[in-house]
């Protein structure tokens, strides 16, 4: 199995610089120690004799976006964890063949392929299909996109070569806006640690992988980026933020 | 730190004695007398100057210097990458045939060499030879090519000349400012100065960077609240008393250079960009044990 090949320059600047600014940044002091959560409900014991075998009902009502972060410590600062590149095209639908230019692009772009260097977890470009029928549009079982995942060093490069070759070339590019204050903030993509942006269709043109041999693609494709970070409970989308700005991805305030 | 132990630990006692006497007050108050030796008349009577201190770093320019073990550990993972990866699509990157289709088949020959040995690949390439003629002269230009660029050294003039207050020194290193004593016995230590009454911490810090550090450089703050603290022991060099309290605040450097405001005899003559090993040789041991773990290791 392949590992790593050489060094990469901004997995160390999180390492040497990030890690450290991000513990002080999102330091909560907490004077006395937490108190234990209300059990509302009996935990899950798949030993007992009653519940073994039986279904585990999931929890309901909002806990889960009600679920507080984690104290800071050395050992859960926020770290990014993985990025998903996904497109979904409309003319997919009709005709499977569109999806041939995203995997062309997104195989570029990643660099990313089916057990790519001996790993059997790397599952190289998937297509994305409908799940649920939705009147005269999609159907269950039928592609309609394309979404890779990204893992490791490889991941790193793609977020250097991001933020370095196509943020700056963007057009009337001033950040990527930010929700509302006002909004919400009890909402799952808020605690979820997740921070998804989208891109034009010009704006895949300009990474160099495309950009070599941009003639040899039908089109050029919009899609969208998740930066999955290891944060989860109140504000982990906020502190997620605050690790892509230090990786220089521009926020604007809405 | 024994101070900050023992102030926690009379706390700590004030509030079971607080606690006690409410009780006490229940039951009629019989140890009340007994109870009051334990609560200080004042417990803020033995109060401490506050001060504000700087831990200013200059982040890494540059990767880390890779041990020999890490570079052996990459050629290897590079090797069993290239013998790996999926064969190149020359098809959808070149038009057939074309000129930079060569020169890229040739570069590649080239790599896979210094992969593989060159004797396995001598008989493809002499075959490559064979049905292109171009290949030839495009090693030669390719060559001059590669001779024009020379990258820039990591080791830099001031590395060289041991110049301690460039902050182009050990650019693979997190940096710190240190500023030094009157003379080279003196110990040193990081840029402090004290609190006002009704002043934040980071205003005060503020205050000092200007007054002693001179306004010629940009810095940024990490956050305002303190990285670390030094419960003074003994005193602190320069003008500092024995029970200063200084709490750091952590920032960068992004521009601009430290201009030392009063080069006076008595105050800060010098100053030196260090890491964390530097720091270590150049303090007292007291000071560097409180504040070696706010310091990065790389």
């Amino acid at each position: 199995m392949v590992r790593e090949t050489g060094q990469s320059r901004v997995k160390e600047h999180y390492h040497t610089t990030l890690a450290d600014d991000l513990m002080y940044m999102h330091y909560i002091h907490e004077a006395t120690p937490r108190t234990a959560p209300r059990v509302t409900r009996g935990l899950y014991d798949a030993e007992d004799p009653y519940t073994k075998n039986r279904f585990n009902p999931i929890a309901g009502g909002d806990r889960f976006v009600r679920k507080q972060l984690p104290p800071t410590t050395v050992e859960n600062i926020i770290k990014l964890e993985r990025i998903v590149l996904h497109t979904f095209q409309k003319e997919a639908i009709g005709n499977r063949s569109y999806l041939l230019g995203c995997i062309a692009a997104f195989r570029a772009l990643s660099g990313e392929s089916k057990y790519s260097g001996g790993r059997h977890t790397s599952k190289g470009v998937q297509v994305v299909r409908g799940r649920k029928t939705v009147g005269g549009w999609i159907r269950p079982g039928v592609p309609c996109g394309v979404k890779i995942e990204i893992k490791g060093d490889k991941m790193y490069d793609f977020l250097g070569t991001f933020v370095e070759f196509v943020l700056p070339r963007l057009r009337d590019f001033g950040g990527f806006q930010m929700e509302p204050p006002s909004r919400n903030p009890h909402r799952q993509s808020a605690v979820t640690g997740v921070v998804s942006l989208g891109l034009n269709p010009a704006a895949m043109g300009l990474f160099p992988q495309i950009e070599v041999n941009v003639d040899a693609y039908h089109r050029m494709y919009g899609f969208h980026i998740h930066f999955i970070t290891n944060a989860q409970g109140q504000g982990a989308q906020n502190l997620a933020r605050s690790l892509l700005s230090g990786f220089q991805v521009p926020f604007q305030r809405a | 730190m024994s101070s900050g132990c023992s102030s926690l630990l009379r706390s700590q006692k004030r509030v079971n004695a607080a606690r006690f006497l409410t009780r006490g007050q229940a039951t009629g108050a019989a140890s009340r007398s007994r109870l009051h030796e334990h609560i200080p008349d004042h417990p803020h009577k033995h109060t401490h100057r506050l001060c504000v201190g700087l831990v200013l770093n200059r982040a890494p320019v540059l990767t880390a210097w890779p041990t020999h073990f890490e570079r052996s550990f990459y050629k290897y993972q590079s090797r069993l990458a290239r013998a790996l990866s999926n064969p190149f699509p020359y098809d959808f990157y070149f038009p057939p045939g074309s000129l930079y289709a060569v020169k890229f088949r040739q570069e590649e020959f080239k790599r896979d060499s210094m992969a593989f040995g060159h004797e396995f690949l001598l008989r493809e390439r002499l075959q490559a030879r064979k049905t292109n003629k171009l290949l030839e002269a495009l090693e030669e230009e390719g060559s001059e090519a590669a001779a024009q660029i020379k990258p820039t050294s990591r080791t830099s003039e001031a590395d060289v000349k041991g110049d301690l207050s460039n902050l182009n020194r050990q650019g693979d290193r997190n940096l710190y400012l240190m500023l030094g004593g009157t003379h080279d016995r003196a110990p040193w230590h990081f840029p402090y100065g004290g609190v006002n009454p009704e002043e934040k911490l980071q205003e005060a810090l503020q205050r000092h960077m200007d007054d002693q550090l001179g306004i010629d450089m940009d810095t940024w703050l990490v956050t305002h609240k303190p990285i670390g603290v030094l419960d003074q022991t003994h005193k602190l060099p320069v003008d500092g008393k024995k029970d200063d309290k200084v709490f750091f605040l952590k920032a960068h450097i992004l521009a601009g250079q430290v201009k030392l405001k009063r080069p006076g005899p008595r105050i800060h003559p010098r100053f030196a960009w260090l890491t964390k090993q530097e720091i270590e040789k150049r303090c007292e041991p007291e000071y560097y044990a409180k504040i070696k773990d706010m310091l990065s290791e790389q």
